[in-house]
């Protein structure tokens, strides 16, 4: 109980501070997953265009989900040493796109090729073309699944960037990680509540935003 | 359909906000820091410091050791503090032993032909140690690590002993497994007991292990009123704490020399002991105790 206090004590007077390493955080997840959904999305669509590309990519994504997140960022760092980025934000960025790849593509092509045959049937029907269907109705139709990737590559991630610290990237990481090698577990729990809390509230956010996307006459 | 456009053309704008807002702020020193509490202080010494002399600075902290060097020969640091032993073994694989002064001279040789430059080392060496608790290494008899090892010997069959190392150092092939050798110490497997460098403190005081790894300028082997053993048969190198800037920086900042070898000259082994403790023993924030003592001593 006495910890407990402790420890909003603390996150109280240094609200500013942590409002700023939960700001840094968001930036990095939000920059890595938004550029997975520019890549990712498209990248779905692709492998149900091309059915032979599906096993490849999503095999891929899938292995690159089962590297531990340490040693994803311990590989960046001799990689972008070579551009001079070994440290920061690129590492960190990159290691949390690869890891937002995966629900993204997958999510894309599973909403896709799950679609009710009869209305990809009525859209050849009135001679739409494979594009042609793909915005005007396939992926709308796909929204709620698409979205569903999304979230799970944002709270996957807001947990994968708490590692990113070890990389000079910020964020919270550094609130666990100076709670740690301080011997200060007011910090350690800051972090991780903190950590936590931005997971359950950015999901909750995106459910909404997700919601207000979904075409009308499937919501 | 506008759904989709307008989908994409958000996140598109979305993600150009969130790119636009990183900060374009052009420092001209960039200050690495390692992942524990001392390297923490130095770094918010130098930034502190270097900060009311007028330079831009910008802290990188928490970085592994490796971590931090490769950052600094990749120019994306300008200034590190290091440590002679770590320069000499870890960077170099360096592990005959040698006088202080040598192996300051020795590091500061090879880094000059890398284009970093060592500087006036400080008066004050971060070495490693083993360290019990107090009660439990005078109850048990127990001065040097001799002592140690004699008294796991005995205990083997019956209650194994169990050590705390950092992974850093129980993984270098530097590290744990010569010291073994040179003192005939005998580890199986979960006798050894791997974690961050900062929980080895809080494990010997609450007891998970009977002995462990400590840095002999941490403030919680005071603090947690730990006994450092005597290291008998002078395993560990020294590591004199040494501000290390790229050569290029220090030809484009006349006065940064100086700055910095005034401020190390000032870092002794008990003023760090009592810096870190501030941090590490009395929870205060590392920028607060670096500002007061700059303070203290009319630096700033």
């Amino acid at each position: 109980m006495e910890t407990l206090n402790q420890t909003f004590a603390y996150i109280w007077h240094n609200l500013p501070f942590i409002l700023g390493l939960t700001q840094q955080h968001l930036r990095l997840v939000g920059i890595a997953v938004g550029l997975a959904v520019l890549i990712g999305v498209p990248l779905g669509v692709l492998i149900v265009r091309f059915k032979s590309l599906a096993g490849i990519v999503l095999g891929l994504a899938t292995v690159v989900l089962t590297i531990p997140a340490i040693a994803l960022f311990g590989l960046m760092i001799p990689l972008f040493s070579l551009i001079g980025q070994g440290i920061g934000a690129v590492p960190a960025i990159t290691a949390a796109f690869l890891y937002s790849l995966l629900p993204i593509v997958r999510n894309t092509h599973t909403a896709l090729t799950t679609i009710d045959p009869g209305v990809r049937e009525a859209g050849r029907g009135i001679g739409l073309t494979f594009w042609q269907r793909l915005k005007w109705v396939e992926l709308p139709l796909a929204v709620p699944l698409i979205f569903g990737g999304i979230r799970t590559a944002v709270v996957l991630n807001i947990g994968v960037m708490a590692i990113a610290a070890i990389v000079g990237a910020g964020g919270l990481g550094t609130l666990i990680l100076h709670g740690i090698s301080q011997s200060d577990i007011r910090k350690l729990i800051a972090g991780a509540v903190v950590v936590s809390l931005l997971a359950v509230v950015m999901d909750q956010v995106l459910l909404r935003l997700q919601r207000v996307l979904t075409p009308k006459g499937i919501r | 359909m506008t759904i989709l456009s307008s989908l994409s053309k958000r996140m598109a704008l979305c993600v150009a906000a969130l790119v636009m807002a990183a900060p374009a702020l052009a420092a001209n020193l960039v200050i690495g820091s390692k992942n524990f509490t001392e390297q923490h202080i130095l770094s918010s010494l130098t930034a502190q410091y270097l900060g009311s002399k007028g330079y831009q600075v910008e802290q990188k902290t928490d970085l592994a050791t490796v971590i931090q060097r490769n950052a600094l020969e990749n120019k994306q640091l300008d200034l590190v503090w290091d440590y002679t032993g770590t320069a000499l073994i870890i960077y170099n694989h360096i592990t005959e032993r040698m006088s202080d002064a040598d192996a300051y001279a020795t590091v500061k040789r090879i880094d000059a032909a890398k284009g970093l430059t060592w500087l006036n080392p400080a008066p004050l060496n971060n070495t490693y140690a083993l360290a019990m608790k107090r009660e439990r290494a005078e109850a048990e008899g127990i001065r040097s690590v001799s002592d140690l090892v004699a008294k796991m010997d005995a205990a083997k069959a019956d209650k194994p002993w169990q050590l705390g190392f950092d992974m850093e150092f129980a993984g270098r092939s530097d590290g744990l497994k010569p010291m073994q050798a040179l003192y005939k110490l005998e580890l199986n497997r979960p006798q050894i007991r791997q974690m961050d460098p900062g929980l080895v403190y809080n494990a010997i005081r609450d007891g998970f292990v009977d002995a462990g790894l400590v840095y002999t300028t941490d403030g919680r082997v005071k603090g947690f009123d730990l006994l450092v053993l005597e290291d008998d048969l002078h395993y560990f190198p020294s590591y004199a704490a040494t501000p290390v800037v790229r050569t290029e920086v220090l030809a484009q900042n006349p006065g940064l020399a100086d700055d910095l070898n005034t401020l190390a000259a000032l870092l002794d082994n008990d003023t760090m002991s009592a810096l870190n403790a501030k941090v590490d023993i009395e929870h205060r924030p590392v920028k607060d105790v670096a500002g007061e003592f700059l303070r203290e001593k009319g630096l700033i």
